[in-house]
């Protein structure tokens, strides 16, 4: 085994592919940089306890996680006693006393209790365990896939990310530089494009209601494919209770989630030429020919990311957070 | 019997309920009670075609429709002896009926600043009553100005000569009838997958196949009612009791069109299968260089043996992509190409006799990968053996014989084993430096195999009989220890 000084980085890569799992082991990993693997996101429960001592996780956000009932699941958030244990590891009082608060309030902030499918998930339950670990999502960029999962984790979890199309050589060095960003274009990309992926999530602020945007567009993405504002009505009220939407607000709604994610696509070089007009809606019947919010909840690219359960988790943990920064802060919400 | 339900699949591809049930049974006159009873086809599919069926086909026909028998019932009831102005009066909820629809057709969905405020409201009953509600004004205009035009026809009119526009009109409400009521029942509304799940709607829901029914003894009840009444000149009164089968057009045409939309669902899956089967084509005859260039470089000796056993194991995955065709199949196999399927390929690239036993449908991802590279680079020496074998056969002038193999694997107490064996003489040099075999032997000690990558012979007293080479190593990885590495 390696002796590792104070310089030497650990980190792990969370991945269920095998050859990326050997890139990493083969030419990034060195003396001074161990990467330690592993394949799915329940080997983390055995590694709760020592999290902590990680520099970083690197997470895959497709997991590719089994969808049979008998499967063990990885529970987020972790609900074990005095977890993590670091006080038998020789943790200090005060660090134990933190861990145990932190471990704690995941469990108690109203984050749903979910079984862990995807990256996003395992980020979840590495935050609680080792808050302090920095965390790397990690994909293909141009795999469009796990676009939304890169914002997501970047917007709501802190994380930064690593295009596993980036060299070897450069990934090597951004992980044991102190400033990883800095060697990782695709960090750039994502900056751009978070404004975007904001504007998305927080589309629903000015609805006097309180509503979730990305619940509303879980709802939508279920609509037929023309996505007509009464069906959209008629969901809204099975799932939530909405009375109501009327069709200018519907407008206001519409607009603001094609300009959302027309800033993100762009931000990624993706086409949006084509797109309706948003100059003069005056009709909800404008994206009767072509819906591009539709036609993007709809695509198979995203699927994962709008209907797994750790996706909401992590929606959850971000309001949660925001919350509790702002009780802590004397400048509270403002 | 149902003899196909495929409704309700949860289809990533197609999405959950895009298709209907299809509500077929095997026995051809029972299909006909079947279709009597059968509920509205509710799915995405059903809905989405009926939704531009309305929008881009119907548009203003079925009102323009009613319009025109409107027309003719006035006509005929102004040709008809003992037409009174009651008559007339209760023609009024069709004309307004008919007059709304067209007009606020251009409205629904819209909020353009101009326009009638009235008619806008209408428009906005109408198009939130769109895959939602039962109800909206026309169509309460209409519930009212069917039963009116009836009344107005059967006991407002007549009975004495000219006798026969009195029939004609009454068969014009009644086609007035069948098209409000059809337009109704056949509204997009009713195949929503998203219909509200109250328990009204419920009832209806049931109710609604036999609407026609229902429809046709109330219509009957009312031309008893005038007959009774000697509203009907004698000899016209055997086609009055004839016009009272009308409704039955009702229950037709709801069924034909509702065999459509199942019918086009039965067929939507064998489409979809077809644009993958094509696309994995596409996508194998694309990629053939790589798959080629793969199966060339695992023989080439004098590349690393990493590279060699990586490339046999990548070459058999493009041609395995049409696995993925068949969507349920392919999601129990975890979505990535199967054990048996990769051992199939390879055996049939070196024309090898394949027995198969891969009993590993759940295994992790880093024991698939071990697996598929075992399988892959055991069977890619076996190939290149055989195809020496059959070399020397030729060469002795003998006729190259059959090369049969067995690939076994399964899990075992706690273990996972593969096994292949073949007839081939044992390995001399087993696991030389720099082979393939003393790679995945290292490969298997580094996944916790106590015993690596073992050859046997099959029969001690006959080597004839060949070998079987062995791998086996724990399911469950041992757990990481991160603690110790900063100590």
């Amino acid at each position: 085994m390696t002796d590792q000084t104070a310089d030497d980085r650990v980190y792990l890569l969370l991945d269920d592919h095998g050859a990326r799992i050997r890139q990493f082991q083969e030419h990034i990993s060195t003396e001074q940089l161990t990467i330690e693997t592993a394949s799915e996101a329940n080997e983390l429960a055995a590694m709760r306890q020592d999290l902590e001592v990680l520099d970083g996780a690197i997470v895959d956000f497709h997991l590719n996680t089994p969808t049979r009932a008998d499967y063990p699941y990885l529970r987020y958030p972790c609900t074990e006693a005095d977890c993590p244990d670091i006080a038998a590891a020789g943790g200090r009082e005060a660090d134990v006393e933190r861990a145990h608060r932190e471990h704690a309030w995941h469990t108690t902030a109203g984050i749903p209790e979910v079984n862990v499918t995807t990256g996003i998930g395992a980020m979840l339950y590495i935050k609680q365990h080792a808050p302090d670990t920095a965390l790397y999502g990690f994909c293909e960029l141009s795999a469009n896939h796990s676009l939304m999962f890169l914002l997501a984790a970047r917007t709501w979890l802190q994380s930064s990310a690593i295009n596993a199309e980036t060299p070897a050589e450069a990934i090597q060095q951004a992980l044991v530089s102190d400033a990883p960003e800095d060697f990782l274009p695709i960090n750039r990309q994502l900056a751009q494009a978070e404004a975007g992926f904001t504007q998305l999530t927080d589309s629903l602020k000015f609805l006097t209601r309180s509503a979730e945007a990305f619940d509303w567009l879980n709802v939508y993405r279920q609509c037929g494919y023309r996505g007509s504002l009464a069906e959209f009505k008629n969901m809204l009220r099975e799932r939530f209770d909405v009375r109501t939407l009327e069709a200018d607000i519907y407008i206001e709604i519409m607009c603001k989630w094609q300009a959302a994610l027309t800033r993100i696509m762009m931000a990624f070089g993706m086409d949006t030429s084509g797109w309706p007009d948003l100059r003069n809606v005056r009709s909800a019947k404008h994206w009767d020919q072509h819906n591009p919010v539709l036609d993007f909840l709809k695509s198979h690219d995203y699927h994962t990311f709008f209907t797994a359960p750790d996706t909401r988790a992590a929606l959850a943990y971000h309001r949660a957070n925001q919350l509790r920064i702002a009780a802590e802060s004397p400048l509270g919400v403002y | 019997m149902s003899v196909v339900d495929p409704g309700g699949t949860g289809d990533p591809y197609s999405e959950v309920d895009l298709i209907p049930d299809l509500c077929r049974v095997e026995n051809s006159w029972r299909q006909i009670l079947r279709d009597m009873t059968a509920p509205a086809p509710m799915s995405h599919w059903a809905a989405e075609v009926t939704t531009r069926r309305i929008a881009r086909y119907d548009r203003i026909r079925p009102y323009a429709t009613r319009g025109v028998l409107l027309v003719m019932v006035a006509v005929f009831l102004a040709l008809a002896p003992g037409t009174s102005c009651w008559t007339w009066m209760l023609l009024l909820p069709s004309a307004v009926q008919v007059v709304l629809e067209i007009s606020i057709e251009p409205f629904v969905g819209t909020i353009d600043a101009n326009g009638n405020a009235l008619l806008k409201s209408i428009a906005a009953i109408a198009e939130s009553a769109h895959a939602q509600t039962l109800i909206n004004v026309t169509g309460v205009i209409g519930a009212v100005a069917v039963p009116c035009n009836i009344v107005a026809v059967a006991y407002l009119s007549g009975p004495g000569l000219p006798t026969w526009p009195k029939v004609v009109a009454l068969a014009a409400a009644a086609a007035y009838g069948v098209s409000a009521i059809t337009s109704f029942l056949a509204d997009a509304t009713h195949y929503s997958a998203h219909q509200s799940p109250r328990r009204g709607y419920r009832i209806f829901r049931a109710v609604r196949p036999h609407a026609w029914l229902i429809v046709m003894v109330v219509m009957t009840a009312m031309v008893a009612g005038s007959i009774a009444a000697g509203r009907w000149a004698s000899e016209m009164v055997p086609l009055a009791w004839a016009l009272c089968v009308v409704p039955f057009l009702i229950g037709t045409k709801q069924r034909d069109y509702e065999r459509v939309l199942r019918a086009s669902a039965e067929h939507l899956p064998e489409v979809q299968a077809g644009a993958k089967r094509a696309l994995s084509k596409d996508y194998h005859n694309t990629n053939t260089d790589i798959r080629t260039f793969n199966r060339e470089l695992a023989k080439d000796e004098s590349v690393p043996a990493a590279i060699r056993v990586r490339a046999a194991s990548l070459a058999p995955l493009i041609s395995l992509m049409s696995e993925a065709i068949d969507h349920d199949q392919w999601a129990k196999q975890q979505q990535r190409p199967s054990l048996a399927g990769i051992a199939g390929k390879h055996a049939s690239d070196a024309a090898l006799s394949l027995t198969v036993d891969i009993r590993l449908d759940d295994l992790q991802p880093h024991n698939y990968e071990l697996a598929r590279t075992l399988i892959s680079a055991l069977l890619v020496n076996v190939g290149q053996a055989a195809s020496k074998a059959r070399q020397a056969q030729v060469a002795r002038g003998e006729t190259p014989s059959d090369v049969p193999v067995t690939v076994v694997g399964a899990i075992r107490d706690g273990l996972v084993h593969i096994a292949v064996r073949d007839p081939l003489p044992p390995i001399i040099d087993w696991c030389h430096d720099g082979s393939t075999t003393a790679w995945l032997h290292a490969d298997l000690l580094r996944h916790g195999s106590q015993d690596g990558l073992t050859q046997h012979v099959v029969d001690s007293d006959d080597p004839s009989k060949g070998k079987e080479i062995r791998a086996s190593w724990p399911v469950k990885k041992p757990p990481k220890k991160l603690r110790e590495l900063r100590r």
